[in-house]
């Protein structure tokens, strides 16, 4: 079975050929042996290095795999709670990113963080919804009048007067 | 003189005051909630210094830095579950003494300790930064290849995994530092076409991303918090607490002194100081039994020691740019973004603003002393709000605080990228840390090279030519050699065994 070592083994020689690849066509000073590519070659090969001593290491040794040793001590929650939890982590980002301009970066970052809360913790759902929201509120009021930070006032434009 | 007075009038001002007490506020909160840490405190911090003059905005950060490390102790005293990694070292200690009905006492003492040790930093870094400074004036580009090296040695092979894993860690550093433009010639490098990576990877946001997405993400995949609901009650100061730490006065000095010396060394942090200082403290007690089972030596000596490591960790960053731990490489960002580039010249061209900071130091510590105390009174209602509402409102301030950057969704964009890769790192127990002093130091690694290779002609024996780089070469060389020769001792022993 492969283990977490080898897979980023041949995870770090891949990026490591692909950079050398790349930073193979940069330019070089004039007269010189150096340039733009030089450093990123010598990572490249370093990291190819480190990569295939992994691999290696793992491969030849007999110890068992320490993260595999150290994972399995700690209690990881079910994923029926944690993949929720995640994707709602991840839409707070894309929500603010892609909902702001049309209806206000309060919603768009009220809504994900409301589902993130409860994906979290089963608790009352408006009552979740109004922290949540009194939070954005108040951190679009801060960033936006205290601190200058452009969000998008979105549908709340005429309330607040920006 | 009037250099000082210059500082002092500075540091008196009423934005510099709030900054101080709002700072230490927002570090003792995070910094006592099990999984939030103190880099964490710090690194959510930052949107907020964009828009503070330099000595309020540095006011800010290392009052938070300077708090949340004590404030570590108070979940590892009332619950045992050390606040950040640097109160681990006697959390069993604190905690025995609560368990004995005395956490006033194990509190009081960390709280006094810290004080202590954040003062003795303060004044080290305040006479050793200035004296390194004008040593530092003749350093050419090879002695600053060479502390490079030698700060991302460290970096990598001080670091709590294998050092393979921690020089890996530090290469994909040093690769992300190459991203934009190039310095020399001007090619971008790997932008694959977009615009705004041709400025390379704006390092505020992945330090965001690293730090607290990637916290947040492996608390809800893999580890979460554990969280209990303090029952004690802790009653007021005694008069004694005074009189006892009198009595451990030399485990304090020992502790602050030697914490400011490993806060210097890059890679090193609060957390490495406190347990080298527990354990010097233990290899001279005259009774070492008393380790893990409420030692109150041990809690003086590794409290001023992870406190004295904050003012240490202070001294290469602004030095020579170099951080002492990712605390400090945050504090960097945040130098260049006050246009205060580290270096020697600093201490030249803006010395009023640098004694403003080391003075603000003293302040910060001085406030512990009373924060401290209040927030040691009001732990048991704080640790009881749940991860469950924090998290989602980290990720709020994460998100705005990149998007602040740039008022770009870029920010955000390299923000969850970096979180999901130090997750992954993370995840494979390859340190975070060494892969932050990468990206910090990549670019003046690699224009130190540049340059001393064009002076040298390409011959590399002319980087040993003067006598501090060749010290510092040797050095950084011996260091790999040492670990190199203790890696197959270690294997050899491992064929010998079966």
């Amino acid at each position: 079975m492969l283990t977490k070592n080898l897979i980023w083994s041949v995870v770090l020689m891949i990026l490591a050929g692909s950079v050398f690849y790349i930073a193979r066509g940069f330019p070089t000073l004039p007269k010189q042996a150096v340039g733009a590519g030089t450093f990123p070659m010598l990572i490249a090969v370093l990291l190819g290095l480190s990569g295939l001593l992994l691999g290696l290491s793992e491969l030849f040794s007999a110890r068992p795999d320490p993260v595999a040793d150290a994972a399995s001590g700690i209690p990881a929650p079910p994923l029926s709670q944690s993949i929720p939890a995640l994707l709602a982590l991840g839409a707070v980002p894309l929500s603010c990113a892609y909902l702001s301009g049309p209806i206000g970066f309060t919603l768009a970052a009220a809504m994900p963080t409301t589902a993130f809360m409860l994906a979290l913790r089963r608790s009352r759902p408006i009552q979740t919804a109004i922290l949540c929201f009194g939070f954005c509120a108040l951190i679009f009021w801060a960033f936006t009048k205290g601190l200058l930070v452009p969000l998008a006032p979105g549908i709340f434009r005429t309330v607040i007067g920006i | 003189m009037e250099l000082f007075q210059q500082s002092f009038a500075l540091v008196l001002q009423l934005d510099v005051i709030i900054a101080l007490v709002a700072g230490g506020a927002f570090g003792l909160f995070l910094g006592a909630m099990p999984g939030l840490t103190a880099t964490m405190a710090l690194a959510l911090l930052v949107p907020v210094t964009f828009f503070l003059p330099p000595v309020p905005a540095l006011s800010l950060m290392l009052s938070a830095g300077s708090m949340a490390i004590f404030a570590g102790d108070l979940p590892g005293a009332l619950l045992r579950i050390p606040g950040t990694p640097a109160s681990a070292a006697y959390c069993e200690d604190t905690f025995r003494l609560t368990q004995g009905g005395c956490a006033e006492l194990g509190l009081g003492l960390g709280l006094f300790a810290s004080v202590i040790g954040g003062l003795v930093g303060s004044l080290i870094l305040t006479f050793a930064a200035p004296m390194l400074a004008r040593v530092a004036l003749n350093f050419s580009s090879y002695e600053y290849f060479w502390l490079a090296c030698l700060g991302l040695t460290c970096a990598a092979l001080v670091s709590q995994s294998t050092p393979l894993k921690g020089v890996i860690s530090l290469l994909l550093g040093l690769l992300v530092a190459t991203v934009g433009l190039d310095s020399t010639t001007g090619y971008p490098r790997f932008t694959f076409g977009s615009v705004e990576m041709m400025g390379g990877i704006s390092f505020i946001p992945a330090m965001i991303g690293m730090f607290a997405v990637a916290e947040l993400v492996n608390s809800i995949a893999r580890t979460p918090p554990v969280q209990g609901k303090p029952t004690q009650r802790i009653g007021s100061f005694s008069s004694n607490i005074s009189k006892r730490v009198w009595k451990y006065r030399g485990h304090a000095t020992r502790g602050s002194i030697l914490g400011t010396l490993v806060g210097a060394l890059p890679g090193a942090g609060a957390d490495i100081a406190a347990w080298v200082s527990y354990a010097i403290s233990k290899r001279l007690s005259k009774t070492p039994e008393q380790f893990g089972n409420g030692s109150e030596e041990g809690i003086v000596a590794a409290s001023s020691a992870n406190n004295s490591s904050i003012a240490g960790g202070w001294i290469p960053t602004l030095v020579f740019g170099i951080p002492g731990d990712s605390g400090a490489a945050i504090i960097i960002g945040v130098l260049y973004l006050k246009d205060l580039a580290p270096g020697p010249t600093l201490f030249l061209y803006k010395p009023e603003v640098l004694y403003a900071v080391f003075i603000a130091f003293f302040l910060a510590n001085i406030l512990l002393l009373f924060m401290g105390a209040v927030m040691i009174r009001l732990s048991t209602n704080i640790l009881r709000v749940p991860f469950s509402v924090l998290a989602p409102l980290i990720m709020i301030f994460c998100v705005v605080g990149a998007f602040a950057m740039n008022n770009s969704y870029f920010g955000v964009g390299i923000m969850m990228a970096a979180g999901v890769v130090a997750f992954a790192l993370k995840a494979n127990d390859i340190p975070v840390a060494p892969a932050i002093l990468g990206m910090v130091l990549g670019g003046l690694l690699e224009k130190t090279f540049l340059t001393s290779m064009v002076k040298a002609n390409g011959d590399p024996l002319m980087f040993f030519s003067r006598p501090i780089a060749a010290s510092l070469g040797i050095i950084t060389l011996a260091l790999w050699g040492l670990q190199l020769w203790s890696s197959w001792k270690k294997r050899q022993r491992l064929t010998q065994t079966g």
